[in-house]
């Protein structure tokens, strides 16, 4: 990756957007949860040193905004898929 | 025949003188050639001795010489400059040691300032909707200046 230059890294869902409860299908209709994404861009620069930079972001898909979060046991809630 | 014989005779000791006489003068030329004209007794004291560092190195070299142990001033001379050498090789190895020092700290710095910096410059979702797959793309920029060879970007 040239210094400067973006690029786009796509990452689907494994699985459809299926709410197992009545209260998510009531906050997907709504629009009002959370997605929260973990990234981890492992790369090497010039002088051979490896970096692991991690990115934990959540978006809320309300307002379309994106922000990062640092303490993830705050802000992330836990989710059994049955 | 014997008028012959006595010439021969008187001939040969004149002979013989005149070529002991001829190589006298050439020798005594020779000597004046190489060496100047001796002066006598009297104008020898009237002569005056040469002073100056001629002298005065002759003299110590005469008393080195003599001796055998003592430091002449030319051996001082060469102590002395060989101190100074040796102080100015000593300078500039300090000064090596301290560039090499500066450049390890320019290396150091370089490290860092031109590595490459990875940072998230976008993130789109789609597909939004109940019994679609949503798609996260995330956009990836190196924000540093030099490349970055991106081994992997994934999820955790």
């Amino acid at each position: 990756m040239p210094a400067g230059s973006p690029t786009t890294f796509s990452y689907p869902v494994p699985a459809p957007l299926t709410p197992w409860t009545a209260e998510l299908a009531k906050a997907i209709a709504t629009k009002e949860y959370f997605l929260y994404l973990h990234v981890e861009a492992q790369f090497d620069d010039v002088w051979g040193d490896k970096h692991v930079q991690p990115f934990k972001l959540f978006y809320r898909v309300m307002d379309k905004r994106w922000a990062e979060y640092k303490d993830p046991k705050d802000a992330e809630p836990t989710v059994e898929i049955t | 025949m014997y008028y012959g014989i006595v010439c021969w005779l008187f001939l040969v000791p004149i002979q013989a003188q005149q070529s002991e006489n001829t190589s006298q003068q050439k020798g005594s030329e020779a000597e004046a050639r190489i060496s100047p004209p001796t002066a006598s007794p009297a104008d020898n004291a009237n002569v005056k001795k040469p002073e100056g560092p001629i002298q005065d190195a002759k003299t110590s070299e005469d008393k080195t010489n003599g001796s055998g142990q003592r430091v002449t001033r030319a051996e001082w001379m060469q102590i002395g400059i060989n101190g100074l050498l040796f102080m100015v090789v000593l300078w500039q190895t300090l000064i090596y040691i301290q560039q090499r020092n500066i450049m390890r700290q320019q290396v150091a710095h370089a490290r860092i300032t031109e590595r490459a910096y990875i940072a998230i410059q976008r993130v789109m979702t789609e597909l939004h909707t109940v019994g679609q797959q949503p798609v996260v793309r995330v956009t990836v920029v190196n924000g540093g200046r030099t490349p970055a060879y991106v081994s992997s970007c994934r999820g955790i």
